[in-house]
Order: structure tokens, then sequence, then C-alpha cells
């Protein structure tokens, strides 16, 4: 089972949301566990690659790499065949094929997908505080791509093309997809997290109750405090990985030719999930 | 009670047909080798192979592995490597494999029991840091060796699982120090050469401030490094070292082996465990929770420094 989408699109609290509603925890899962939530490992990073491969991944280039995964999945599909419950993992990969010609995430080994899809503006805003101090012509870059990677020193990179490519590469992807609007989220985190518990066949998507309170213990706020008390992952460098989480933060941080050149880009998917500036304010 | 000298060098001698680095000299001879590592032919699969991995399958003493590099190796007990390479992949590349992989599998099937760890090493005491990909393993190495311990292997350390009455648990050491641009930059080591000439690995070859002088010496201590934000940590304290109690030490050594999947396959779990039992009783295992990384990384050198110390002067 993917959890699929563009880096900044809310993926990680996606990961918090669906990882509170299965623990059925009475207390929130901590922002420092990260990588032993239910809804499992990072599937680019060295530690999870290293463990599957069974060698050090260290030695090896992008391109040898990229050529291995499809075998890891078929690996990890192979192990856990007899558990009832579905192995979730984490991707910012396009939905591609590998450098030697292989699908990346192959059908046979694939249940389904969730994808989280964002305004392209507001990921290229969130994008360039966390990776390029604020530098918002990088955040553009990011998300036009044309070669884009999600990368990182505990992981290997993960090519996403650029922002319209990877949204049609997962709704074109031939395995079932449920898409969900971060905007939705937002607006309404019950009622999609509902959704996604009932596409998964997650017992207990009916119940408000439970449903409510994953959204609470993942709530913005809370995982933006936990960040400013314990440090998030690796980054002690004063860079927030939760900083705004806002709705249409692009209209104060992005000027009209940075806009422009976002739009143009991406105008046909912008469209087809109502972000263009003016016609559905986002 | 210090190692006497009449402990072997190395465990076992190798013949190679190409240049495994400065550091494996000690393991090095022309003739009379215990091991044999030659180009030559390399099936593409094994007849009914017990297990398999991604790259690797494992039957009747045998072990297959096929890189994405166009590499394969065939490890034929404990005696036997073959090697065969498509045309172009440059020596570097073959010898990075052939220190990493086949190696290793041979001291398995020589009852030894190679981890996944770098090492420094002080009037032959051999303190190791094991963890998984990208802890820092061999950056906080190559910085101890700039703070009187010298670097003594690194990513693999070959572990004698029976204990020497007189001597203890001995382990040795050849693979060369190999360091990313965060981690030369982070020590001030120059890169000496690449690792691999393939295009896309960055790794190189360092040469510490300080290298032990003997490839072999006594373990007494596993440092587990484990990213912080697997256990909390007080606010305003970067580093902790603490203690594991039973289960997470067996837990800390069973992912400190080399390989586990291919351990396992050659020699069975309850294998591993047995050889990794003697260490849990003549080793100190002690996990050092910290960020990995830039940001924390003076103040952790400076803990397992510190720690290094106590156990110098016990």
């Amino acid at each position: 089972m993917w959890l699929a989408g563009y880096p900044k699109s809310g993926n990680t609290w996606r990961r918090f949301l669906l990882s509170n509603f299965i623990s059925r925890a009475d207390q929130p899962i901590a922002v420092d566990q990260l990588q032993t939530l239910p809804t499992g490992p990072d599937a680019a990073g060295l530690p999870f690659l290293d463990e599957w491969i069974d060698v050090s991944v260290s030695d090896f280039s992008f391109n040898e790499i990229d050529q291995l995964r499809p075998a890891v999945w078929r690996a990890v599909s192979d192990s856990r065949r007899l558990r009832p419950d579905p192995s979730f993992f984490v991707v910012h990969d396009a939905f591609r094929r590998t450098t030697s010609g292989a699908e990346l995430f192959p059908d046979e080994v694939t249940a389904a997908a969730l994808y989280l899809i964002r305004n392209p503006l507001d990921v290229a805003v969130s994008w360039a505080f966390f990776r390029a101090a604020g530098n918002m012509d990088a955040g553009v870059a990011f998300v036009n791509g044309p070669d884009a990677y999600a990368d990182g020193r505990f992981r290997v990179p993960e090519k996403l093309i650029d922002w319209s490519s990877h949204v049609r590469s997962w709704l074109d992807a031939p395995f079932p997809v449920l898409t969900a609007r971060y905007e939705d989220m937002l607006a309404d985190p019950v009622g999609q997290l509902a959704g996604m518990a009932g596409f998964l066949g997650l017992e207990g998507d009916k119940d408000e109750e439970r449903l409510r309170r994953a959204v609470a213990f993942s709530s913005f706020d809370r995982l933006r405090n936990e960040e400013g008390e314990v440090g998030f992952l690796t980054l002690r460098t004063g860079v927030r990985f939760f900083r705004s989480g806002r709705q249409a933060d692009w209209r104060r941080h992005l000027s009209q030719a940075q806009v422009d050149k976002i739009v143009d880009r991406h105008s046909a998917v912008m469209t087809r999930w109502g972000y263009l500036p003016g016609e559905r304010a986002q | 009670m210090r190692p006497s000298t009449n402990r072997r060098a190395v465990p076992f001698t190798v013949d190679a047909d190409l240049d495994l680095g400065a550091t494996a000299a000690p393991w090095l001879r022309s003739h009379g080798a215990d091991v044999r590592v030659r180009r030559g032919e390399v099936p593409d699969a094994l007849p009914n192979p017990e297990r398999k991995g991604v790259v690797w399958e494992y039957g009747a003493g045998r072990q297959l592995v096929r890189l994405p590099c166009g590499l394969r190796l065939l490890v034929e007990g404990g005696e036997q490597v073959s090697w065969s390479a498509d045309a172009g992949l440059a020596e570097s590349d073959v010898r990075r494999f052939v220190s990493g992989i086949a190696l290793p599998a041979i001291a398995l099937h020589r009852g030894l029991l190679p981890l996944h760890a770098s090492a420094v090493a002080r009037d032959g005491d051999v303190h190791a840091f094991s963890g998984a990909a990208a802890e820092g393993k061999s950056t906080l190495a190559a910085a101890l060796s700039d703070r009187g311990h010298a670097f003594f292997a690194d990513d693999i350390l070959i572990l004698d699982p029976v204990r020497d009455a007189e001597n203890g648990l001995w382990c040795w050491g050849y693979d060369d120090l190999k360091l990313d641009s965060g981690g030369l930059e982070l020590t001030g080591l120059d890169p000496r050469e690449r690792v691999r000439e393939t295009k896309g690995c960055n790794r190189v070859y360092a040469d510490p401030h300080l290298r032990s002088a003997h490839c072999s010496g006594r373990l007494r201590s596993i440092h587990v490094l484990q990213r912080a934000a697997r256990s909390p940590i007080e606010q305003g304290q970067a580093v902790q070292i603490v203690r594991p109690d039973a289960v997470e030490v067996t837990i800390g050594l069973w992912r400190a082996v080399h390989r586990p999947g291919v351990a396992a396959a050659t020699l069975g779990r309850r294998e591993i465990f047995r050889r990794l039992a003697t260490t849990m009783h003549d080793v100190e295992v002690h996990d050092v929770h910290a960020f990995p990384g830039e940001s924390d990384f003076a103040q952790k050198v400076d803990a397992v420094v510190d720690r290094l110390s106590a156990w110098t002067a016990q």
C-alpha cells in the first residue's frame, strides 16, 4: 500500500493521522516516533534499503539502487504474504519506470495507493522555506522540474519529474488510487480520514469518536509544538519541518512572475484539481 | 590484562588477483593462502537455492551475489571466491565488493562472525561502533582518530566468537576508511581516492589522523549508534550514552551482524545467536542516542571520548 505524494504536500501529517487512527492509543504518537509509525518506514531511507537489499547501499549509485528497488518490493511482499493487514510504504517518487525500464512499483505486489495532492503554489513556498532558506525561485524550480528529486543525506534520491507529471503518473497507475486534496483535509480532516480508512479497509472507519481523536492527536499545532521541544528527525538547524501548514500561503510569498511560471507549466492539472488562482480561491 | 602477542595476526590469509588495498596487506599471501580470490566462471543462478535475497542466493554452502553494476561473486565455503564483471567495470569497484561482501561471507564459513561496524583501538583494546546506514559509524571512528584513538576498521569487523581464556574476544579489521562529503567536512580529512569509479558513487577513501599499527585486538565495547528520534532525549542534552537492558543488548548485537539475512541463510539464526552469546558476556554494549549529521557531532565525539576514557581508567 503506497502512501504517495509530492514532498511538502502534507504527507507526514497524513502519516500521523493514519497512525494515530490505527494505533487506537490513549495518547498521541510522539513526533519523534516517525521512524516506527504503523504507516510504515520511509521507503527511500537507507536503513530500510540496507536491510532489504542486505548489502550496504552506500556503495551503490542512484541508477544501481533504482534497478534494485522493484525487487525490494517483491521481497517485502513475499515476506508478508501471510499477513492479513496491509503494509504501508511512504513514497515520493513519481509512478515511473526504473533506469532499466521496469515498473518501480510493481503492479503484482500493490494493493492500492493513497495519493495526496496540494496546490503547487503552496508546495513551492513550503519547499522554499524547508530547503532553500526562503528562496522562492528555488521553490518554483522544485515544482516545475523537469528533473526534481526529493533527496537527503539519509535516503536515496526519489525522482519526482515535476508536479504535473507526478500527479498524472499516480492517477494513471494500474491499481486503485484514492486521491485526497490537502486543502480538503484541512477543511474536513475527520471526513477525509474516514474516507481513507474506508478505502484501505481499516476497521473503525465509521467510528466518529476514534476518527476525531486521531485528528486531535495529529493536529498541526501539536506536531509543530513537539517539533520545537524535541526536534524532528535530523533537523536541528533551526529549520522547521512543520512550519505553517496554511492554505494559500503562496499569496504572501510568491511574486506574480513566480505564480505565472508555475501556472504556465501546470495549468491543466491545476484546473482539474481547482487550483488555478481566481478560479477557486485556494 | 593486555593481550599477549602470540594470538594470530589474522584469522585467515588471502591470495587475491586484485589489489585489496594497503589496509588488507596483513591478510595477503601470494602462496599457500587459506582463501583464493580469482576471476573466473560465475553462474547466473544456483541450482535449487535454499534461500534467496534481492541480490543473493544461497545453497549447499555456496553464495551467489549479482550486483547491478555487472559484478557477480561466487563464494564457496570458506576457501574460494570467484568473480566476473561486465567489461569496463573498474577494478576499484570489484575491490569494494570483494572486501565488503565476499570476505565477510568467507569469515562466516570459517566460524567467525562479521559485524557491520567501524572501530578504533587503543593499547590493543578495540571499541566498535555499529548502527544503521548513515548513522555516522565511519565518521565517528575518523573523528576519534584525532582524539588519541587509532582508526582500526571500517564497515566490517571480524569477530572470533570463541572466547580465549587469556585474551577474551579477539577481532580483526581490514577495510579502509570511507567517507562521504559530509564525513569529510566533519572530520577535516582530505579525500585520497574514490571508492568506486562508477558515476554517482561519491564515497572516498581517506587517511585517518591516526591508524592502528595492528589489524587485530581485543574487542572491549560496542557502541550502537541510534538516532535520537528513537528515544526521548532530555531537552538540552544532545547526546546520551546508556547501558541497555539484556533484551536491548540482544537486539542491538543482532542488528550489528553484517548482512544478517545472508548470515541467517548461511548459519541459521540459532548459530548466530550462539556466536553472539559470548559477545554479550565479554563486551560492554552501550547505546549512543544522538542526532546524526553535523548539528551535534562535536558533542557526540566528546561524549564517546569521555566514555572510552572512563573505560580505560577502570
